[in-house]
């Protein structure tokens, strides 16, 4: 099965793949996490103050990618953006034939709701569809949790990815070329590695206050050095090899060499180190926000939220969810590494007590 | 920070020709001859208000949140937040009664003006001895100018002040002083200015060493006050230890206040933490100025069982510009229609009502509590999303983007960026940025932390941003909208340059008369309003905490001019006492579950006044 699936890859791969789908947790959490991505990818569908869809006066519009329409568009006295939640209430109390459905958690992650008697944090309530409450500026929690996974998700597979690129072409290139190159890089990266990172990236971001880019950045500036040493030495054993020696004398490039015949070749060790690599990120930048020199508020971010949680013991519901949230989604990807390394594992017989 | 970069523009204005005379004119003159015909004055029939039932005695355990750097008041890193405990000790020539605001006697018994504007003399309390017992003599009052004076102390701000503002110290006997000034002043801005505290020239064997930024630093001052630095341990406690036999008891005003024997300021670096700590009984009392603290942590059964004990009074201390400062130097904000649009945009309103609760008050003008150089028909612009949009349509954003904000002609969203100074303030300028979405402004918010923050907007690196400056009984405007400002690393931070406003300032500075002094205050507030520069946020006038029932308020609270009733974060009136046997009532209560009547206390006698 696993073949028709796979038909071009190589039979070693699709029988490391069958191994990871054998070992359960890893591919069950594999599985759900693709699928909360995947989702929080269409987040604007199901976590927004905008509809999904609105019938209104025979015409259908789609409001949640389009531009603005204020409230003057339905009618009513004024000129900023229409209130969805209060449309659809109105739409019901006329009964005019129009309609508007609304996402299953009608609001943003920015917009405050101040509707109850007493100041936020508001406690879970379904009937408000605060399921998991409000933080203390009257944002709802759950929004903020689903934007700012999709934030720190996309944070780690971008920082992970530039940092693998870098990483792995410096580390191979230091283990393909050797000599003089491979004894100053090896310096160059000693020195680098010296500097304390976490002090350096916090200096920078409260002195640039850098976006979402820019940060990334930083943290990328910092966070290549770990990869090259594994690569160097992979490329260094892979180098001396006879299907290199084959392709060397076959003419081919460097550039073809390094990444088409050695790469495949040293693949386990990013593929291991990868989702470590994932939790890290996260971790990352979950502390920086907790300490305040993360990402610009009012950016949704869990980071943030332990900080509101930590200050607000009583309001358990933000601590709780957020807690919750991070707990899961760091043990499900550390779960997929230990399932890829053991199912890229040559020795079949070891066991991970 | 900001307090000495607004000392330093009031210092800047007073630089004169007199500068060169003063450098070859010695600091004292021993033998001058005291003019005759003073008028001295003594103030000492004003009202008392401290509670006579204090009781002497006690330990006061209170925290900081950070180890100060130094344990000296000038020099580097001596402007922290524990200055404020060395200088509450540190005495002065006069007080200030927090009631009536008329001068009261400290170090000087009495004082008198000179005829010039620029003299005042003082007759030194003979009983005043510093903590160490030697006796505070005019001597330390010269030894003190020439301290200030000294490049050695690392100091430029007070190197200046004390040659260029302060003219000097004559001494007419060991207990009879006068101070100048280099120019004139009205009477009540000259005592202000030549109210100072002597250094103790014993201590420093009548000079200051070139190393004394080093070696002082963890020399602590003897004090002429109540309190004096004890015990201290780097980076965990400080402790200030009551000095013994205290000669300020001899004066009236101190009588009944300073009860407790020591204070203990622990270093916790965390507040909620710290919250933590007090609930469990290691500190005795909390400042609770947040809403967030006083309505949603000080509550549950510590509270209810009356074993800790709230009290809030709203007082009358001034309160300094704060609010929306726009960049006159970001050509979008050079339009008067956006400033103005921008005004009605910001709903300071619903900022204090849902994230202050409804505590924190709209401040109307550029300042309050100044009395009457207040002008108090001025109103602070209503949040109005008509009058906003309409502002914006006059400035040629007719349009609305796809994104629901603002757009001119050239495709110019109408955007700002909004600079602010502490992530505590997340919750309020969030309120701000949501609000004026409707009005079709985007406002970016761009957290800067702190003495960075503080530093990029003195160098007018900003667009708009939130900000309070201190104040003083009296407003300054020059600091602020003088053109002569109009320049990087003031504090006109809004580059504000106008040649009428620059002759109203002027005209404000040179005034001797005080009810045509007030009237110029007025016209100058009514253009800062007009002008639509500086956006009024809102004010804290009052003063809250919650404490352990042993520690005793007096019984309304404070006076007007109380801005800490238990004194948490600093030297205050020393109006509070501890009463040991409620303290050990209240221990065993707790563990036989005995309860008490709830106590919170609200005191709004002062909040009407104007």
């Amino acid at each position: 099965m696993a073949r028709s699936f796979f038909p071009q890859m190589n039979p070693v791969t699709v029988k490391k793949l069958r191994r990871f789908r054998s070992i359960k947790r890893a591919f069950y959490s594999a599985l759900i996490l693709f699928f909360l991505v995947i989702l929080s990818l269409f987040a604007e569908l199901l976590v927004n103050s905008r509809a999904v869809v609105v019938w209104y006066d025979g015409a259908l519009s789609f409001p949640t990618y389009s531009a603005v329409r204020t409230g003057a568009d339905f009618g009513l006295d004024y000129q900023y953006e229409v209130n969805y939640r209060e449309l659809q209430q109105l739409f019901q109390k006329q009964n005019q034939g129009n309609w508007l459905i609304m996402p299953p958690v009608p609001y943003n992650p920015y917009e405050q709701d101040f509707s109850a008697e007493n100041s936020p944090p508001h406690p879970p309530s379904v009937a408000k569809k605060h399921y998991l409450g409000t933080d203390v500026s009257g944002r709802d929690i759950l929004a903020r949790l689903v934007y700012g996974f999709r934030i720190a998700i996309g944070f780690a597979f971008m920082t992970m990815f530039l940092c693998f690129l870098i990483g792995v072409s410096f580390g191979s290139m230091m283990g393909y070329y050797g000599g003089r190159f491979d004894i100053i890089s090896q310096r160059f990266i000693e020195i680098w590695s010296m500097v304390p990172t976490l002090y350096v990236i916090m200096i920078m971001v409260s002195v640039i206050r850098p976006n979402f880019m820019l940060f990334v950045g930083i943290n990328v500036l910092f966070g290549w050095i770990g990869m090259t040493w594994y690569m160097r030495t992979m490329t260094y054993r892979e180098k001396s090899r006879e299907y290199v020696l084959a392709a060397q004398a076959q003419g081919a490039s460097t550039f073809r060499i390094i990444f088409h015949h050695i790469l495949p070749n040293t693949m386990v060790m990013i593929v291991t180190l990868a989702p470590f690599a994932i939790v890290g990120n996260i971790t990352q930048l979950t502390a920086l926000d907790f300490l305040g020199l993360g990402l610009m508020p009012p950016t949704p971010s869990w980071g943030e939220l332990l900080q509101q949680g930590k200050s607000n013991m009583e309001a358990y519901w933000i601590l709780g969810s957020v807690v919750s949230a991070i707990v899961l989604v760091l043990t499900m990807v550390t779960f997929i590494g230990e399932g890829i390394r053991e199912a890229f594992d040559p020795r079949q017989h070891t066991r991970y007590i | 920070m900001i307090n000495q970069t607004q000392q330093r523009c009031r210092a800047i204005t007073i630089r004169s020709l007199v500068f060169l005379l003063m450098l070859i004119t010695p600091v004292s003159v021993l033998g001058a001859e005291l003019p005759e015909n003073l008028n001295w004055i003594s103030n000492n029939e004003e009202p008392l208000f401290a509670d006579p039932q204090a009781k002497q005695g006690g330990i006061y355990r209170l925290y900081i949140e950070s180890f100060p750097l130094t344990m000296r008041t000038v020099g580097p890193d001596s402007n922290g937040s524990f200055r404020g405990w060395l200088l509450g000790n540190a005495m002065s020539l006069v007080d200030m009664h927090p009631d009536t605001r008329k001068r009261t006697p400290a170090l000087a018994t009495a004082w008198a003006y000179g005829d010039d504007n620029k003299t005042v003399y003082f007759k030194l309390d003979k009983r005043a001895r510093w903590s160490d017992g030697e006796p505070c003599t005019a001597a330390d009052f010269t030894f003190m100018i020439e301290m200030m004076r000294s490049k050695n102390i690392t100091a430029p701000w007070y190197n200046d002040f004390y040659t260029n503002t302060i003219a000097g110290v004559t001494v007419y006997d060991d207990y009879t002083i006068s101070v100048q000034t280099v120019t004139e002043h009205n009477p009540e801005e000259l005592i202000d200015y030549v109210n100072l505290g002597p250094a103790p020239r014993h201590f420093y064997n009548g000079s200051i060493p070139e190393d004394y930024v080093k070696r002082y630093n963890w020399r602590p001052e003897p004090t002429l006050g109540p309190y004096h630095v004890g015990d201290f341990k780097k980076g965990k406690y400080v402790t200030l230890e009551k000095t013994e036999n205290w000669w300020g008891y001899a004066n009236r005003y101190y009588q009944h206040r300073y009860n407790v024997e020591a204070i203990i300021l622990n270093v916790i670096r965390d507040n909620d933490i710290a919250l933590k700590h007090f609930h469990k009984g290691d500190l005795d009392s909390f400042p609770m100025l947040f809403p967030s603290l006083w309505h949603n942590k000080a509550k549950g059964e510590l509270y209810d069982k009356g074993y800790i004990r709230k009290a809030w009074l709203f007082n009358q201390t001034p309160q300094g510009a704060g609010g929306i400062w726009l960049n006159l130097n970001v050509p979008l904000l050079q339009d008067i229609n956006v400033r103005q649009g921008i005004a009605h945009s910001l709903n300071f309103d619903k900022m204090i009502e849902q994230v202050l609760m409804g505590d924190y008050v709209r401040m109307q003008n550029f300042g309050s509590g100044h009395g009457k150089y207040d002008d108090p028909s001025i109103r602070a612009p209503k949040y109005d999303i008509e009058k906003a949009i309409s502002s914006f349509e006059a400035a040629g954003f007719t349009t609305l983007g796809p994104d629901g904000i603002r757009v001119n002609s050239d495709n110019q969203r109408l955007s700002i960026e909004l600079t602010y100074l502490t992530a505590m303030h997340n919750p309020r300028v969030v309120v701000l940025k949501e609000e004026a979405k409707k009005c079709g402004l985007d406002i970016e918010l761009k957290l800067i932390d702190g003495a960075t923050g503080f530093k990029a907007l003195l160098e007018k690196n900003f667009q708009a941003t939130l900000l309070s400056m201190s104040s003083s009984l009296i407003p300054h405007y020059w600091e602020y909208f003088h053109s002569a400002n109009a320049k990087t690393q003031t504090n006109n931070f809004t580059g504000y340059k106008d040649e009428e406003m620059d002759k109203l300032i002027d005209a404000y500075d040179d005034e001797f008369d005080i009810d045509v002094k007030a009237s110029l205050s007025h016209q100058i507030e009514q253009k800062i309003h007009d002008s639509y520069t500086v956006i009024p946020g809102y004010a804290v006038p009052f003063s809250r905490a919650a404490y352990w029932r042993w520690v005793r308020l007096p019984e309304n609270l404070g006076p007007a001019l109380s801005d800490d009733i238990t004194d948490a974060a600093g030297m205050g009136y020393g109006l509070f006492w501890i009463d040991k046997e409620m303290q050990e009532e209240t221990h065993k209560a707790m563990k036989s579950g005995k309860v008490f009547k709830p106590v919170t206390t609200v005191d709004k006698r002062f909040l009407d006044v104007p």
